[in-house]
């Protein structure tokens, strides 16, 4: 059967002719002793197809729109199986893929290799370096972070130099004045669609002219020239591509692709926030973007005291500075690219074009110069034991030395007034002076505030003559929550009238409305209407509390009221605080206490379980995991919490109830805490991945390397 | 077997499990998500909405349920059709269940009236908690 089947395909296939071309190509000699370098081509191409697998695997979860872009990536980092590796080994791809063609440029370089007959091969290779630069571009944008965002509205900004049709180029490229939203949908297509075909098509051109002419032999070109590709392989020596050389790119792609791996699990890209107006400080761009980024910034007004002469042109051109930079960045752009009709001299080895090498050397090191102060303006470096200010520009400024006194501690936090104890203390927090002395600063007391926001004194209409109940109320539950005097007692709590009607008084005129004693004054609720009084706005607690302690209360115990437990107007909330400091049916006889300590007991048992998954989630958002959903989810357990706890004042007659709301809400926190661990296991669990990648390439690269030591030299 | 055959089986091996390794992770990661935690229950609202035949529609974990109270019992039957998958909607003027995609039809009770459907639609579990009817999920 399966003779027939290869049989029946070979018929049909022409597989034999493309086998044996195959073996053709294995056996095509190339010139002895190649360097490693060699090598750069294919490991780039081989990124090249991890980012086109990644890539599509990207593509059916991504979607290329400005509210759902970044939650779609998010989705892909946190949710979707493997998903963070995909999206990381994309991104770090591209860095890959740079890195790797800037050694295969260096190659080239070095070798002359672009030299006659290969100037074809260099123009296409040139024009596939700019198509991957244009892919690192438009990719960048797409997750709509704040990093790719700010990054591609610096990148698109450029255009504006451009005069006369500048604004037009930026519309056309944005699709709107600016990056928007429309951005994103251009962009994707020229990511996934436009650049991704034109790419194969020089792809496939600069194979075919590397095919067709052969890898450059270490031969002069008038030598090449004279006695053709093979006459001048042989005058070197030559061997062919298989097996060593097969070999050492199977022995580089291995490693590649293990290293590519550690990178994406252990120094992940981060996603940080989603695209805003607001520019995040120290934005820049991605590291091989970097010294034409520095190069720029030499190109402003700054320049014409070094060459006035440019104003002329400015003025009589138009040629700003911007644009003279993007000139200076093309024209070097364009140098390079026709650099094979520049240099046409006969000969490829480095020791016999010293101009070339010192010039190319000379750009090299400007480069790497531009691109390390780039990454490093604007920041501290410490050098030496010395601290230099980098400038926007690079032009260092040494840091005087830090005073030899105790660095000053954080000022303590006053509770309720986070962030204004600097403020009243009259220093600037922790960048401040000292206080005297040099000692900590005293914990400081905020002046309390003497009004309300409507301008009235605190108490409104009341506070000034009820001192006593203001005290009181200051700091309870209902301060915080803002209900006012008049929010229970009535009475009107606005500024008066001014002039007042003739025979009101402000105190009249406060108490109007209110419930009036036959003697005059206000009067005061009394004992027994308290619990309806407060029922006015708390009827759930209300209608469990009436019955069990003021309808029926229980056989030799008296009745009880909200104020109670909870106190006139300090309105204390519920907690062990309030119910310890009233003794609350703390009596072992008393049929409500065993009702009561179960309730507590519930309470703090969920109480306990809310803390525990609070902290747990924590560390799952210093992880970077977006835990927008959790957090709802736990702040909905919260509120069942909140619910369930006015049953409390049921007590045996809600106890059935009670327990099954906080064993609802506990089974709710149980699920949170059980997606959360299951998340946090599957974060620890990826250096069994590195693990397993490093195993398999370990192995591979022992046996590649057995059978390069065992090759003839 | 010889050295150099062992070498050979090795190299031809090891990038064969490169590729099985990079597959294997290709179909984790087309593997589909795991659903939403599904709701124990979820509250329509007072019995009393469904007097004079009324019929709520709720959403319930993902699948479109019709609540409705036929001779003194409240049912909730699942709206998607039995047939081919289609959600029926209720007829006031037809008095039944209608399923748009082939013409289905379902009495109050999801009893199938007019084929294709064989089957009836399938009943949702539901309670009386307190007055209000409350759909319940086993299966959470």
């Amino acid at each position: 059967m399966p003779v027939r089947l290869s049989r029946w395909l070979v018929e049909r296939a022409p597989l034999a002719g493309l086998l044996e071309r195959l073996r053709a190509q294995a056996g095509r000699p190339v010139p002895r002793r190649l360097s490693w370098l060699y090598t750069a081509g294919t490991l780039a191409a081989f990124f090249f197809g991890l980012q086109f697998v990644t890539g599509c695997l990207l593509l059916t979860v991504y979607v290329p729109d400005e509210k759902l872009a970044y939650s779609s990536v998010q989705a892909l980092e946190h949710k979707v199986p493997l998903g963070f590796l995909v999206r990381q080994m994309h991104a770090w791809g591209s860095s890959f893929i740079v890195l790797v063609l800037g050694f295969h440029v260096l190659k080239v370089l070095w070798y002359g290799a672009y030299k006659r007959p290969r100037e074809l091969t260099w123009f296409a290779g040139c024009i596939l370096l700019a198509l991957t630069l244009a892919f690192c571009l438009s990719g960048y944008l797409l997750p709509w972070n704040q990093l790719g965002y700010w990054a591609t509205r610096v990148s698109v900004a450029t255009l504006d130099a451009v005069p006369g049709i500048g604004q037009d180029l930026k519309a056309l490229a944005c699709g709107a004045p600016e990056v928007s939203g429309r951005t994103i949908g251009r962009f994707f297509a020229l990511h996934v669609m436009i650049l991704p075909w034109l790419l194969a098509a020089f792809a496939v051109l600069h194979v075919a002219l590397v095919l067709v002419h052969g890898i450059t032999p270490k031969a002069s070109v008038a030598e090449e020239q004279e006695l053709g590709y093979r006459g001048a392989l042989d005058l070197k020596g030559s061997e062919p591509f298989f097996p060593r050389q097969v070999y050492r790119e199977l022995l580089v792609l291995n490693l590649g692709f293990a290293l590519l791996v550690t990178a994406a699990v252990y120094f992940p890209w981060e996603l940080g926030e989603p695209a805003s107006p607001q520019t995040p400080q120290g934005i820049k761009p991605e590291w091989y973007f970097l010294p034409v980024y520095q190069f720029l910034k030499y190109f402003d007004e700054s320049l014409y005291a070094y060459f006035p002469f440019l104003q002329h042109f400015e003025e009589g051109l138009g040629l700003s500075t911007e644009l003279l930079g993007i000139c200076c960045v093309n024209l070097v752009a364009l140098l390079a690219f026709l650099l094979p009709v520049l240099d046409r001299g006969k000969h490829r080895r480095m020791s016999r074009r010293p101009i070339f090498g010192t010039l190319a050397l000379l750009v090299l090191l400007g480069v790497t110069l531009l691109g390390v102060l780039g990454y490093l303006s604007g920041r501290r470096v410490t050098a030496f034991g010395r601290t230099w200010e980098l400038s926007f520009k690079g032009y260092p400024t040494l840091l005087p030395e830090p005073p030899l006194s105790p660095v000053p501690e954080e000022p303590r936090r006053v509770p309720g007034g986070e962030g204004l104890a600097s403020a009243a203390s009259g220093s600037s927090g922790a960048d401040g002076p000292p206080a005297a002395g040099g000692g900590p600063p005293l914990a400081v007391t905020l002046p309390a505030a003497s009004h309300r926001a409507d301008g009235l004194p605190l108490g409104g209409t009341c506070g000034p003559c009820h001192e006593e109940q203001l005290a009181e109320w200051q700091g309870s539950v209902h301060d915080r929550n803002q209900v006012q005097c008049a929010g229970c007692h009535g009475g009107i709590d606005t500024a008066p009238p001014e002039p007042l009607p003739e025979g009101l008084t402000p105190e009249v005129y406060a108490h109007l409305g209110i419930k009036q004693k036959r003697s005059g004054g206000a009067a005061r609720p009394a004992k027994k209407e308290l619990t309806g009084f407060c029922g006015r706005c708390h009827e759930g607690v209300r209608s469990v509390f009436a019955p069990e302690h003021q309808e029926s209360p229980p056989e030799g115990r008296p009745s009880a009221t909200c104020v109670s437990c909870h106190s006139n107007h300090t309105v204390k909330e519920a907690g062990d605080e309030t119910y310890d400091g009233r003794n609350a049916y703390t009596e072992a006889s008393d049929p409500r206490h065993a009702p009561f300590a179960a309730a507590r007991a519930a309470f703090r048992e969920v109480e306990v379980g809310l803390a525990r998954v609070r902290g747990r989630l924590g560390a799952l958002r210093e992880a970077g995991y977006p835990a927008e959903a959790l957090e709802k989810e736990i702040e909905q357990a919260e509120r069942g919490l909140k619910d369930a706890r006015p049953l409390v004042h049921g007590l045996g007659r809600e106890t059935e109830r009670l327990a099954a709301r906080t064993a609802e809400v506990r089974a709710e926190l149980e699920l949170v805490r059980g997606d959360i661990d299951r998340e946090l296991a599957r974060r620890d669990e990826r250096w069994k991945l590195v693990a397993g990648v490093w195993a398999v390439a370990a192995a591979l690269s022992a046996l590649i390397a057995a059978k390069l030591r065992a090759m003839p030299a | 077997m010889t050295r150099r055959a062992f070498e050979h089986l090795a190299l031809l091996l090891t990038p064969l499990a490169w590729t099985g390794g990079v597959l294997a992770g290709v179909l984790k990661f087309m593997s589909p998500l795991e659903p939403g935690r599904r709701k124990a229950k979820l509250v329509v609202g007072p019995v009393e909405r469904l007097a004079g035949g009324r019929v709520e529609s709720v959403v319930f974990n993902g699948r479109l349920i019709h609540v409705l109270e036929e001779k003194g019992e409240v049912v909730a039957v699942d709206a998607m059709c039995t047939h081919l998958e289609c959600t029926v909607s209720w007829k006031a003027g037809e008095g039944c269940f209608v399923c748009p995609c082939h013409g289905g039809r379902f009495d109050r009770q999801g009893k199938v009236v007019a084929k294709p459907p064989v089957e009836p639609l399938r009943r949702q579990k539901l309670a009386i908690d307190g007055g209000q009817v409350v759909l319940l999920d086993e299966g959470v």
